[in-house]
């Protein structure tokens, strides 16, 4: 128990801290309220959300997505400090009580030992990603691409000065508690439930023990409460800060982009809406508070396509950049949350033109991010802006917009030519079959891109094959407008959307497959918004599911086949599993790849990348994926294959200069699947008369 | 200043051409500004952003539908614009009549008009408008600016590029390279939609045409797909060298 | 009369001009071949062009020595009217095209342009010509008193010259002030023909297999049909040639006469930039290359042979 005097003395210095503190945690609430209200849902359903929120944070599964040893290192000090919680309480408490915990009864002891062995468990972790972040060959994990976009905070060393004063605090709090618990043990005698504290008590002796005791009160409860006050200004926060974004997380995939009130009614009050953002308060408040949330570890960093191949995006830096911006904006402009005081455009701090414009929307960063940020998120919605309301954006993306406005597919392609791909094959529209059990949606890829068109041509007879009622829209089929909803063009992305969902409601499909994942994932998932309800299957899934039906035999051959997850595929919606059961019917040796499933590397074509030229860098993402996989198949022999189950990913990886030399071979599933079942089909070109729309006449 | 940009609206240019009633089909097909013509329109508006106090009316001349290519020109940022609205097929030389008459109405100083457009093919409209008004033209123009009255830039002619001054008034038409043709934000698209076009009907204006269309077909081309094989590499290039001399006459 | 504004270049008349001579040769109205020569020093022009017509008139000033389009339909207009011409042929170059409009507005006449056939039928003139990018030929019809046609070159056949040459007649004409003022005059960087302006691309893919094949193949091919040069994203990319000579979704849309396609697969990016050109010509290795079917002709086989052979025959 303290003396009397240091009872008094504490607590008014804690009431001093307190009432110090108080006020950067308001300045850090004002500052996410001051975020744009969100579309989304996040605080509905609240006690289901809590129940998520705790035990993601007990369990710590989003951090060990990554980095085991790092994350175990961590998980030292995380669960120490929630125990730490009781510890602090109890040492609060026999401070001011003449309570002394022992060791002799079975709560007694388990409580000591607890605490013992979680003191000593948190200077090992704290020790050990010290040395990490500064010493070893690790540590380039924290470095960003040179051509990234800092904040002047971050070059000034600002990470690694807030990493060295959390860490000292946390050593120093550790410490002297348990140099505390040692002189405790000094006195009492040695303690077998408290081996660590056993071998401090020899640093004190029974005589300066109650003066350490008093030390270590200060030192621990004492270093809390001035920390508290350091507290908003540093990176630590996020042990409020993750909680919060698991509770008030999204609850629609990384797929399924924010809704857009587009303000199409022409209101004529003058006042222009902000369509996207362009500065800070322009975001949603769930995505400020990813920048207090972010704990700086660059993890996202690493699974970035762009990133890791020399672009200046960098999803870590862009929501350090933003953190450092509202400490910046907090510092000058004390006070002026709610107005736009001394605010910057994003695209001046946070991340360059060519950062944004350098995302493929794979999601990797939302994917691997630990405290569930949105990096992406703030992606979009900075493209949107510039799309919608400034038009600066590059230039090639106009004729992407102007194919999907004037011909109904990114190409321009005239839309007469929609069924072109067919030729030959018996594929029935929509109006010879108005009851079919399944709609094929082809996709503009596979209607107008010949190396596609294999495969819907692949499906198809794959599916008169194997019996299966199905029609196509043909000519009322147009894009799905993924690609400008990804490139931020939200107007054009809702004009295809609510027609092609007026389409979808009249036919009324039951089930409908497609060859695209993007497809897929609009139709399927985002057009829900547009009130549009629709069953999607992939054709992986579909074609998975007659083989095991029965309905297609295929046979086994020692080929090796890789598979490449797409994104739109995999990570977005979760399907693994269907194209890997389809390709075990084909082959004896599936090979994976180091990186797969939601681990998966982009092949570079998302995010309305396809449509122009990807931005400079010293390598292209689908070079970096093709190399991946010539190194897991080059030790295989016979006729390699990487398959794929993405139009975009087949063009991408077909189309990187390496891949004329490479001996292996890019195929979709669909197509190894009928050259397999039906190998003598004439299946290697059709006669499609595709452009000789310049000049031929139309039936009749 | 006022700045005229002739706009004409035209089958989307990948669109695949449909003949009926010995006419190109345009009833349910897909109707564009063309480009030409937008190169126009941002030129005007680029002029504008570099400080020229102007104001940019965008002129079309042809049936109802074409006011959806004056609210494009109108949603890229155009001030205002004047449809003459009217069925009949008119040709260069007549329909430069009527732009006279307007560009004389509106004291405009400077036209735009595409070098040559998709539907027509012709290459006549800006120069007979310039005839008309006794104006000079700077045709197949890609690099402009304007210094108080001084127009300069440069342009492709028969044997190269030349750099050029013009005084004004003077017709300039367009060609692919001179400018990037902005996209229109939405708020534009939203504020075009309340911006004034003026319908004029024909007979406002006192024209003559003289020349008319009495039929099209297709001038069907389609791939003839005359493909050799290679292995003996002379005997094929010797054969193919002949088709395109002879046959194709595309070399000489 | 029948007035042939002639076209020349380096002192010699330009093949257009034969071929005006031809398509006057398709009229069956009454009136002399009248050529038209106008310039600054023209004499031996004027002499050749009286080889292809009945008789030749010359307006020949220093104010002439370079073209303009405002002087040039000053004086076609001002001899048109003078000489009470019916028809105005003018070759439908590209500067043909430039001022013939100005000569049709001047003399009240409507314009035909750019025809690939005429005749005359009950009083009318009738020509043929092609519109909607090349894909639709229309027959247009004129009655006036005077009209003005430009002739497609290629159109017509280029007309014998007689042994004969017929009279040639100064003539004076008022000219106006030339306001269009030429401060340079820039041959493109390139010896060749720019992209978008040329008859003739050859375009090379990633079958041509290096940036020296480039040259050497598609390089000398171009040189060989004085055509100008394009390449597919994929050897952009490889950084064999520049993003100028980038032909497709996110590069260049061209249009030319003839486009042949070494090397190339056929992606439909690269075809959405080229698949108006008139006629394709298709050399690639892989018989189902996409490219195969949207050409007119085409070679399968080893490019590194094939060219090289093309090139020889051409040169003989």
């Amino acid at each position: 128990m303290l003396p009397l005097a240091h009872k008094i003395a504490f607590l008014l210095f804690a009431v001093i801290t307190g009432g110090l503190s108080v006020g950067g945690f308001h300045r850090i609430y004002r500052q996410v309220r001051a975020g744009r209200a969100d579309v989304e849902l996040r605080t509905n359903r609240i006690a289901s959300r809590m129940w998520h929120a705790l035990w993601a944070t007990l369990l710590q599964r989003r951090t060990f997505r990554k980095r085991p040893v790092v994350s175990t290192l961590h998980s030292f000090i995380f669960y120490g400090f929630v125990f730490y919680i009781l510890v602090n309480l109890v040492d609060f408490v026999e401070g001011y009580l003449p309570i002394s915990i022992r060791s002799t009864g079975g709560l007694g002891a388990t409580y000591n030992f607890l605490a013992d062995i979680f003191s000593a468990l948190v200077l090992v972790g704290v020790l050990a990603l010290i040395a990490r972040r500064f010493f070893l060959p690790a540590r380039v994990d924290f470095q960003f691409n040179s051509n990234t976009l800092l904040h002047e905070a971050v070059a000034r060393g600002k990470i690694n000065r807030d990493s060295l004063i959390v860490s000292s605090f946390i050593l120093f709090h550790v410490a002297s508690r348990a140099i505390g618990s040692g002189a405790k043990l000094a006195v009492e005698g040695p303690d077998r439930f408290q081996p660590f504290a056993s071998l401090l008590s020899h640093l004190s002796t029974a005589s300066n023990a109650e003066a350490w005791r008093i030390f270590a009160f200060w030192g621990a409860l004492g270093s809390i409460l001035a920390f508290l006050m350091y507290f908003p200004y540093s990176k630590h926060i996020h042990l409020l800060m993750a909680p919060a974004k698991y509770l008030f997380a999204r609850q629609d995939s990384s797929g399924v982009l924010p809704p857009l009130d587009l303000n199409l009614e022409d209101s004529g009050s003058g006042d222009e809406p902000v369509l996207g953002s362009s500065t800070l308060k322009q975001l949603a408040w769930p995505r400020l508070l990813d920048a207090y949330a972010c704990i700086q570890c660059n993890r996202c960093q690493d699974v970035c396509p762009a990133a890791a191949t020399g672009k200046p995006l960098s999803p870590a830096a862009l929501e350090i950049n933003k953190r450092m911006e509202l400490n910046r904006l907090a510092a000058e402009h004390p006070g002026s949350e709610r107005d736009e005081q001394g605010s910057r455009p994003l695209l001046e701090f946070a991340l360059s033109p060519q950062a944004a414009w350098a995302c493929t929307t794979c999601g990797a960063c939302m994917q691997v991010c630990p405290v569930q940020n949105e990096q992406m998120l703030d992606i979009i919605d900075i493209r949107r802006y510039q799309v919608m309301m400034t038009g600066d954006f590059p230039v090639q993306l106009q004729t992407a917009f102007r194919g999907m406005e004037r011909a109904s597919n990114p190409w321009g392609i005239s839309h007469d030519q929609r069924m072109a791909w067919a030729e030959g094959l018996r594929v029935p529209t929509i109006e010879e079959n108005p009851d079919a059990e399944l709609l094929y949606w082809v996709g503009c890829a596979p209607s107008y891109d010949p190396q596609s068109q294999k495969t819907a041509r692949a499906l198809v007879q794959l599916l008169n094959h194997a019996g299966v009622d199905f029609a196509v829209l043909g000519k009322k089929e147009c894009c799905t407008g993924d690609s400008a909803r990804r490139a931020g063009n939200e107007y054009l992305y809702y004009q295809l959307a609510t027609e092609n969902v007026a389409t979808l409601q009249s036919v009324q499909p039951r089930r409908i497959v497609t060859t695209c994942p993007h497809c897929m994932n609009a139709i399927g998932n985002e057009y829900r918004q547009l009130g549009g309800n629709f069953k999607v299957l992939h054709h992986t899934e579909l074609l998975a599911s007659l083989i095991a039906e029965g309905k297609l035999s295929p046979n086994r051959s020692d080929q090796p086949i890789a598979f490449h997850d797409p994104c739109y595929l995999g990570r977005h919606n979760g399907v693994y599993e269907a194209p890997r059961d389809l390709l075990r019917a084909l082959t004896d040796e599936l090979v994976e790849l180091p990186r797969n499933r939601e681990g998966s590397f982009c092949c570079g074509a998302g995010g309305a990348q396809f449509w122009k030229e990807e931005e400079p860098g010293p390598e292209k993402i689908a070079s970096n994926r093709l190399d991946e996989a010539q190194r897991s198949l080059g030790k295989c022999s016979g006729n390699k294959t990487l398959a794929v189950g993405c139009p975009f990913c087949k063009s991408m990886l077909s189309s990187t200069p390496g891949q004329a030399t490479m001996d292996i071979q890019i195929r979709d599933v669909a197509e190894l699947l009928l050259d397999n079942i039906l190998p003598n089909s004439k299946e290697q070109c059709a006669p499609i008369e595709q452009f000789s729309g310049a000049g031929k006449e139309p039936q009749g | 200043m006022r700045i005229l940009t002739l706009i004409r609206q035209v089958l989307d240019a990948q669109e695949g051409v449909h003949i009926a009633k010995n006419a190109v089909e345009l009833n349910g097909r897909k109707l564009v500004i063309d480009t030409m013509d937008e190169y126009g329109v941002e030129e005007a508006l680029r002029l504008r952003e570099h400080g020229l106090q102007a104001e940019v009316i965008a002129v079309a001349i042809g049936s109802a539908r074409v006011e959806e290519a004056l609210r494009t020109a109108l949603a890229m940022g155009a001030d205002r614009a004047i449809h003459v609205e009217t069925d009949v097929a008119l040709d260069a030389i007549a329909l430069s009549s009527v732009i006279a008459q307007i560009a004389q109405a509106e004291k405009a100083e400077l036209i735009f008009c595409g070098g040559q457009q998709s539907d027509w093919d012709s290459q006549a409209l800006g120069a007979a408008t310039a005839e008309r008004l006794n104006w000079p033209q700077a045709t197949w123009t890609r690099a402009l600016e304007l210094s108080g009255s001084l127009l300069s830039g440069r342009h492709d002619t028969e044997d190269g590029v030349e750099s050029f001054e013009v005084q004004l008034p003077a017709v300039i038409t367009t060609q692919q390279g001179l400018n990037e043709p902005r996209y229109p934000t939405l708020p534009n698209i939203m504020k075009a939609k309340r911006k004034q076009i003026r319908k004029d009907p024909l007979d406002a204006y006192a024209i003559e045409p003289k020349l008319q269309t009495k039929g099209v077909a297709f001038q069907t081309r389609q791939r003839l797909r005359k493909i050799l094989d290679g292995k003996d590499a002379f005997t094929a290039a010797s054969q193919l060298v002949d088709s395109l001399r002879n046959e194709a006459r595309v070399i000489q | 009369m029948i007035l042939l504004v002639m076209t020349y270049s380096n002192g010699r008349l330009a093949k257009a001009s034969y071929e005006l001579a031809t398509a006057a040769q398709h009229l069956v109205r009454e009136g002399k071949r009248t050529a038209l020569v106008i310039g600054s020093g023209i004499d031996q022009v004027a002499s050749e062009a009286a080889c292809i017509a009945d008789q030749v008139l010359v307006v020949d000033r220093p104010e002439l020595e370079h073209y303009d389009p405002e002087l040039w339909s000053a004086a076609v207009a001002q001899v048109a009217r003078d000489r009470n011409a019916h028809t105005v042929l003018i070759p439908a170059t590209r500067s043909g095209r430039e001022y013939s409009p100005r000569v049709a507005v001047r003399l009240d006449a409507p314009l035909l342009e750019d025809v690939v056939s005429i005749e005359d039928k009950d009083g009318a003139l009738i020509a043929e010509r092609y519109c909607c990018l090349t894909r639709v030929s229309e027959i247009v019809e004129a009655k006036s008193t005077v009209n003005v046609v430009t002739v497609k070159p290629g159109a017509f056949a280029a007309a014998a010259a007689s042994g004969q040459p017929c009279e040639k007649l100064a003539l004076q004409v008022e000219l106006p002030q030339r306001r269009l003022k030429v401060v340079h005059k820039s041959k493109e960087a390139t010896d060749r023909v720019p992209l978008t302006e040329a008859d003739i691309v050859v375009a090379g893919g990633r079958g041509v297999g290096s940036p020296q094949g480039f040259t050497e193949l598609i390089g000398n091919l171009a040189d060989q049909l004085g055509a100008a040069v394009a390449a597919t994203r994929a050897v952009v990319d490889a950084g064999w040639r520049p993003y100028a000579e980038q032909v497709g979704q996110t590069g260049k849309t061209v249009q030319p006469k003839a486009y042949i396609a070494v090397g190339i697969s056929g992606a439909v990016q690269h075809l959405s930039g080229m698949n108006r050109s008139a006629v394709i010509v298709a050399i690639n290795k892989d018989p189902d290359a996409p490219i195969f079917k949207v050409a007119d002709y085409g070679i399968v086989g080893d490019v590194q042979k094939i060219v090289p052979a093309l090139i020889e025959e051409l040169r003989r």
